[in-house]
Parts: C-alpha cells; sequence; structure tokens
C-alpha cells in the first residue's frame, strides 16, 4: 500500500512538470494571464460554491429495509423463460418488483436540505432496500421504469432511461444490466439472478453484491441521482445469522448489527438540489495555461453522505458489528480509518480503532486481516468488523477519509490528510445483550489457479487520448467485440495504465478473478489483494496481472473504469463469452 | 517555425487590449474573407448554473449567418456537437463521419435534431473556407460549421473538453491532426438540459439512435411494456439484449 500511495504523488509531480515544460515549449514561452479562457483565477464550481452547510451527525444514519418478495401472480404478463438462459434450472423461488422513480429525499434536516432534493430511486428510496438472497435460491426481479421522460423531470441532468447492473454477480448477459440493455418510461426488464457459485465451486460463493445504473454514456450522472442500493448473498457458512448452531457457519454479526454502508459524495446547490457540472472545466490555477486537466476527469462532491444522509450518526451497541462499506462513488477515493473521542485510557481505545477486514469486493477472504486503513475506490468494497466493545458509553467514533482529493475530480492530489474528512460518527451506547457474534479464524479458501487451463494472454492498456479515456487506444463501441472469450476457458489479462498520474478503479463483469502479480511482484498473505475480485486498483504506471475464468453462460459483458465519468468518456471494452471453438 | 509564427499571431489577437468586457469579440473578414480572428476578446465567464454552463459566443456559420452560440443553437434544440478544423480532416476525418450521422438523420436533420460543428481553428477556418469545406462533404440543412473570435472557439472547446495540448485552443495554429486518434460528439437537448456524449467512431446507425435518447418524450400511459431481454437466439448477432 506504501509503495504505490508513494507512486501517486511521484506520478502527480512528474506529470505536473513534464506537462509545464511541453507548454512552454509550445508557446515559445510564458503566456500572458489576458491570453487565457480562463483566467488563472478561476476556480472549479466546487470550490467558488461549495454546498450550502450541514451541520454533521445531525441526522441519524439511513438503514435500508429489507426487500420483500412479491407472489408471481401479481406480475403480468409473467416470467417467460425463453428469455433467460439456464431458467429451467435455477426456477425463481422469489420474485420481487422495484419500480424506479423520481422523489424528494432528505439528506440532511437542516435548510434547504430540509426541502427535499430531487433524486432518483427504487421503490421510492435511495439507496434502493437492500436485497437478501440465498445460495441455491434463484430469485426473479423485474424492473419497471416510472421516471418521467426526458425534459418532464425535476431532476435534470440524468437520462431517464436506465439499465441497472448487479454488480459482481455471476449472472447471464441478458440479465446482468449491461451498458446497452437500457429500457425507457414506461418499459420494464427482467432480470434472472440463479444465484449458483460460479463452475459450482463453493469457493466462489460472494457476499456483498450491490446493483446500480449502468446506462451507455450516463451512467455518472445516473448513479449520482441516486440509483444505487444493495443485494447480499448468503450461503451456509455466512449464514445471516450469529446465533447460528450449524458448526460450519461463520457467525458473522448479522441482523441489524450487519450494517451496509454505501458512500457517495454529492455537491448541491443553494436550494439543496443536486449539481452534477456536465463538462467540469478544470484549469488549473497555478500553471501558466489551461492545463491537461481536463473536464472528463470526473466528479467530486463537497458533502460526504452515507447512504445518501450528509455525515449521519449511527448509535451502536458496545459489542461486533459488520459493515459493509461501499464507495458508490462517482469519482471520489478514499482511504478510510476510525477515531475515536473516548474517555478510557488511549491504550485501551486503540485496540478499538482498527477494522478486522473479512472482505474485498463482496468476498470473504481466506482469514481476517487487521488493518488501520482501508482504501476503497470506487466500486470496491471491505466487509470489516469493528469491536465497540473497546470503547465506553458516551464514546464517539468516527470515520475518517485521509484521502485527498483533486477539486477538478480527476485524481488524488497525493497528499494524505492527518486530520481528515469525518465521513460518519458512530454513537456508543452499552449493549443490552451478550454479543453472540464471531471473527472466523479461517473464512473461504481462494479458487485453485490452474494455468493449464490458460487458453490466451491479453492486454489492456489504460490510457489518456485527447482528453478521452482509452483501453488499447479505442473508445467504447457497444458493436466491436474487443476479446472472444471461450466458455469454461481460463485467461491471463494485464491491465497497464500507461498514464503517468491517472488512476482508474477498472472492474470486469460476470466472474472473479485473482491478481496474479502487481508491477511483476506476487501478491502476498495478508495482503487484501490476495483475494477474489472484480476490481483493479490501477495506479500511475502500473501493472496488475490477474487470471479469470468465465464459465456457465453465454453472451455480452463489459469490462471499464469504475471511474463512472470515465466509463462515460468512454473508457470501457465490450467482451464476449462464445461457445469453445469460436474464439478470436 | 511556420506553425509557431501562427501560434503567435493568434495569441497576439486576443492579447491585444482586451477591452470588450463580457463579450468574446467578434470575427473581422477582410476583403478576400482569409484574416479572422483580430478583434480583442475579454475571457469568457462561465455559470456553470446558466445556459447549461455553455459559453453564450457569438460564432459564424459557413453560410455567413450570426449565432449566439447558446442562445441561438442550443436552447431548446436537440444537438450534436463536434470539434473540427479543415486542416485536420486528412489526419481525422471527423467531418467525413459527420456527414455519415447526417445522411442517416435524414430529414429529422434541421427539424428534430442540429448538428453543430465547432472549428478549433478559427484563425484559418474563415467562414469562406468553412462554405467550401460544407461544400465538399454535402453539409445540409440543419448543420452549421460555425467559427469565431480565437477566444470564442477556444471558450467553447474550453468549456466542453480539451485536447492534446499540441491541438489545444492555445496552439490551434499547430492543428494538423497528426496525433488525433480518438474524438467524442457531445449530444444533448437545450431544452432539458441533459447532455452526454459517444465517440465519433461509432456506427452511424448507432449514432443516429443515441440522439433518439436525449429527445423529449412523452409520459407514459397503460401497463408498463417489456423491453427486454428478448428470446434467446444463438444465431443473432446484435449487440445488447434488448427486444427487437
Amino acid at each position: 500500500m506504501i509503495s504505490r500511495r508513494n507512486a501517486l504523488k511521484v506520478g502527480l509531480t512528474a506529470a505536473g512538470t513534464g506537462m509545464t515544460t511541453k507548454l512552454a515549449n509550445a508557446a515559445g514561452g510564458p503566456v500572458p494571464q489576458s491570453g487565457l479562457i480562463f483566467p488563472q483565477t478561476f476556480t472549479p464550481s466546487i470550490v467558488e460554491r461549495p454546498s450550502p452547510p450541514a451541520t454533521p451527525f445531525v441526522a441519524p444514519l439511513n438503514v435500508m429495509p429489507i426487500a420483500q418478495p412479491v407472489n408471481p401472480a401479481s406480475l403480468v404478463p409473467g416470467p417467460d423463460p425463453l428469455r433467460h438462459q439456464r431458467y429451467d434450472e435455477f426456477l425463481p423461488q422469489k420474485h420481487y418488483v422495484q419500480r424506479i422513480g423520481e422523489f424528494r429525499w432528505q439528506y440532511h434536516p437542516e435548510p434547504p436540505y430540509d426541502q427535499g432534493t430531487w433524486s432518483w430511486g427504487f421503490n421510492g428510496i435511495t439507496p434502493g432496500e437492500t436485497y437478501h438472497a440465498y445460495y441455491g435460491e434463484p430469485v426473479f426481479l423485474r424492473r419497471i421504469n416510472e421516471l418521467p421522460p426526458v425534459g418532464a423531470g425535476n431532476a435534470a441532468f440524468p437520462l431517464p432511461s436506465v439499465t441497472i447492473h448487479l454488480h459482481n454477480a455471476h449472472t447471464a448477459s441478458e440479465s446482468d444490466g449491461i451498458p446497452q440493455d437500457y429500457f425507457n418510461p414506461g418499459e420494464f426488464w427482467d432480470h434472472h439472478y440463479a444465484n449458483f457459485a460460479a463452475g459450482f465451486d463453493p469457493r466462489e460463493i460472494m457476499g456483498t453484491l450491490w446493483y446500480h445504473d449502468h446506462r451507455l454514456d450516463f451512467t455518472a450522472p445516473n448513479v449520482y441521482a441516486g440509483l444505487s442500493g444493495f443485494y447480499l448473498l448468503f450461503d451456509e457458512k455466512d449464514s445471516n445469522n450469529e446465533r447460528d448452531r450449524n458448526p460450519e457457519a461463520f457467525r458473522l454479526p448479522s441482523g441489524k448489527y450487519d450494517v451496509p454502508l454505501i458512500l457517495h459524495d454529492v455537491q448541491f446547490d443553494e436550494n439543496g438540489q443536486v449539481i452534477w457540472d456536465f463538462f467540469n472545466p478544470a484549469p488549473d490555477a497555478g500553471t501558466m495555461t489551461p492545463t491537461a486537466l481536463y473536464t472528463t476527469n470526473g466528479m467530486v462532491g463537497d458533502r460526504f453522505t452515507v447512504n445518501r444522509i450528509i455525515q449521519p450518526h449511527f448509535k451502536v451497541e458496545r459489542r461486533k458489528y459488520r459493515f459493509r462499506i461501499l464507495n458508490g462513488g462517482p469519482s471520489r477515493l478514499y482511504d478510510l480509518s476510525l477515531r475515536a473521542d473516548s474517555s478510557r485510557p488511549r491504550k485501551a481505545v486503540r485496540k478499538g480503532e482498527k477494522f478486522f477486514v473479512i472482505s474485498t469486493d463482496g468476498n470473504l477472504l481466506e482469514e481476517p486481516l487487521v488493518k488501520k486503513r482501508i482504501e476503497v475506490w470506487v466500486a470496491q468494497r471491505h466487509d470489516v468488523i469493528i469491536d465497540f466493545s473497546h470503547f465506553a458509553p458516551g464514546d464517539h467514533v468516527y470515520l475518517v477519509n485521509h484521502l485527498e482529493m483533486r477539486d477538478d475530480g480527476a485524481g488524488t492530489t497525493g497528499r494524505e490528510l492527518d486530520e481528515g474528512n469525518l465521513v460518519m460518527r458512530f454513537d456508543v451506547v452499552e449493549s443490552k445483550r451478550k454479543d453472540p457474534s464471531r471473527i472466523p479464524d479461517e473464512m473461504r479458501e481462494l479458487p485453485t489457479i490452474d494455468m493449464r487451463e490458460v487458453r490466451k494472454e491479453r492486454l489492456f492498456v489504460f490510457d489518456y487520448d485527447n482528453g478521452l479515456w482509452t483501453v488499447n487506444g479505442k473508445l467504447m463501441d457497444p458493436n466491436r467485440v474487443d476479446a472472444a472469450i471461450e466458455q469454461d476457458s481460463a485467461e491471463i489479462w494485464t491491465f497497464r495504465n500507461a498514464g503517468n498520474s491517472w488512476v482508474h478503479p477498472i472492474h470486469t463483469h460476470f466472474e472473479e478473478f485473482q491478481i496474479l502479480e502487481v508491477n511483476g511482484k506476487a501478491v502476498k498473505k495478508g495482503d487484501v489483494l490476495r483475494a477474489r475480485k472484480d476490481v483493479v486498483s490501477l495506479g500511475p504506471n502500473m501493472d496488475v496481472k490477474f487470471f479469470g475464468r468465465w464459465r456457465d453462460f453465454l453472451g455480452k459483458h463489459v469490462m471499464h473504469c469504475h471511474n463512472v465519468v470515465h466509463e462515460d468518456h468512454a473508457m470501457m471494452i465490450r467482451w464476449d463469452i462464445v461457445p469453445p471453438g469460436e474464439g478470436d | 517555425m511556420e506553425e509557431r509564427r501562427k501560434f503567435l499571431k493568434s495569441l497576439g489577437a486576443t492579447t491585444v487590449g482586451a477591452t470588450a468586457a463580457g463579450v468574446a469579440g467578434s470575427l473581422a473578414v477582410d476583403a478576400n474573407g482569409e484574416a479572422a480572428a483580430t478583434t480583442p476578446a475579454a475571457p469568457v465567464k462561465i455559470d456553470p448554473r446558466l445556459r447549461d454552463a455553455f459559453p453564450d459566443v457569438e460564432v459564424t456559420a459557413h453560410t455567413g449567418e450570426k449565432f449566439r452560440f447558446y442562445d441561438d443553437l442550443i436552447r431548446d434544440k436537440v444537438v450534436m456537437i463536434n470539434f473540427m478544423s479543415t486542416r485536420n480532416e486528412q489526419g481525422f476525418p471527423v467531418t467525413a463521419k459527420m456527414a455519415d450521422i447526417a445522411a442517416q438523420l435524414g430529414d429529422r436533420l434541421g427539424k428534430d435534431v442540429f448538428i453543430i460543428s465547432i472549428s478549433r481553428d478559427p484563425a484559418y477556418d474563415t467562414p469562406r473556407r468553412l462554405a467550401a469545406f460544407a461544400q465538399k462533404h454535402g453539409v445540409g440543412k440543419g448543420w452549421y460549421l460555425v467559427t469565431g473570435t480565437y477566444a470564442a472557439a477556444g471558450a467553447l472547446e474550453t468549456r466542453m473538453y480539451r485536447h492534446k495540448h499540441e491541438s489545444g485552443a492555445l496552439t490551434s495554429a499547430l492543428c494538423t491532426g497528426r496525433d488525433r486518434k480518438v474524438d467524442i460528439v457531445f449530444y444533448g437537448n437545450g431544452g432539458a438540459g441533459v447532455w452526454g456524449t459517444f465517440p465519433v467512431d461509432i456506427r452511424p446507425d448507432d449514432a443516429a439512435t443515441r440522439i433518439t435518447w436525449v429527445m423529449p418524450g412523452k409520459m407514459p400511459t397503460g401497463a408498463p411494456r417489456r423491453a427486454g431481454p428478448r428470446r434467446l437466439n444463438a444465431a443473432e448477432r446484435l449487440s445488447h439484449n434488448r427486444d427487437a
């Protein structure tokens, strides 16, 4: 982790120097101020017009309700098995309906936020309901688009045409929510989630999934408007029961002690309405010309929200909790720690100021890792256990972000904040009952990596060209198949960041992979990267090589940067799973 | 050296006596229609809350008409906007691609949708040169190639996105397109305030479909219709799983 942080710093410095020299040469010398389109005094809107103030820790945390199934007979027309791969093999046992619509959502109780912010969400809330799904219990989910058509809504910047992706689910193309599979106001889309482990290998079982909009060209504004939520998967080991008598069960904190937290940073106008600055220009104060900081960098908000509440507080008992921490984007990266404001001796408090990291990217690790800091890039998840029994009733424990972002959204400044941003506050109260939950010694074994299965190695170079974000020099074209992968084969992919200042959280759909090497070095035991993953943290000039398998279904999927502004501009490829013998 | 002289010349045009506060200067065309961008200009102020943050600068089209960029060309219209230069075309044929898209749009162009192609080389791309270029590419109704002062064109380019340094606003005279490999088209609805982009090299029929995404829609009535997934068919090679 340290080395990557240094790389970020070095990369940024080098980029700055190179850029200035290059421009100075091109211009034949310093450029006078009066020649600038934007004067040096230009500041991005986030700095010039910050969001209205909101007293932190006033609002309670929003804990999303658990989604409730509907009677399948109420679905008209009913499910059509001919539209889904392997439907009859994985007959849905639970059916759900989500209505996607527009409403006012209260991010904070103080004015102007108390008037409600026009938002988009599921069944009237954002984030949407949390799904509790079980392996062996396939789900059928109908999503109906009830958004007002273009020009008729109150939230103007998103596109009322959506496609909802279930992030890291092992799902057939037609239910995956790929960018091309949009549905418009007045239309619905049926999703079949088979809920089985890839290759029927129990080591491939996953846990913390999330759903979000993935609309071609409009993912960033649509997610920003509110289209995200959690989908949790359980099995007999991670059984959603901390009192489980099954000796195989992990007995992780469950029920109201298992809390998903989705982090979104948002910017608001003086009326408490969300601002999305489409073109987001970013001339950099302090350099002599409009700079290499481009409009398609990213969108950074100045209000930290958790489950769409600005800096909430959450009452916690003196016991263990499982938090599923997800960075919902659009562009900000986090480096999180815990800091307590406690009356107890410092030594005792320090024991509580740490995370027991049990999963990365939603997949339980081989064993829990104890970390003071966790990096969470866009779309990444860490399930952590925090043990509040080390604190006293009345103590406050803060979730703190230490990674500073550039105001233009492009990436980190390379600065680590000591004091940091306080994202939310846990208020400790006495526990009424004994804590039956456990932190297991061992969790899920990693699937075997068998190099004999590898049919092909591929290199994907992520770069920046002409203000745009490229993969192997190209922008996304849904009619172009960039990789034809044979079903039941394995491949080795290398992600290379050719940029020396940009960072990219790169996500590929459908099946988890295991990282073999980072910059030529193997991932060591004790590193959170030793895991099944679906997002690569691709720092400047970095090479990441991984092993992956593609099984069980055929069809179209995508791989893309999950800084969703980069994705929309158009750092994404289409890859297909094709029958054996038809690969490229 | 040639290019550098041009660059310095164009730079000088914007730096001498910036007096016309709030106005981005106007285009001056001499008797031959060749000189341009000679009027001084003040920096263009942009308020993200107004006009979808477009600079409302004055531009001149290949037809000779003068427009306020936002008020006349964007407000209440569905548009595609791209950046081009006549000298860039050989290196990166973006106008040829836009012509393919225009052909797909057919008679919807000029009625439901408009194309605005902004020169990023305004010092060279005079209205007269743009007119000749437009004729060569069959630019018809509803498609405007526009140029303006160096500051006006630069403000638009800087506002919407910027390019490689060699071809950026401040170095537009160096704009030969030699390194240009990728580009995007902005598309949006000025009335609704919704904006997206697509890569310029997608299939023209795909581009013509995408512009319909931002067109004003009607409030749906009746029971919701199924959009997909469509019935499985292994023989199909479509780019999506939607019902046909």
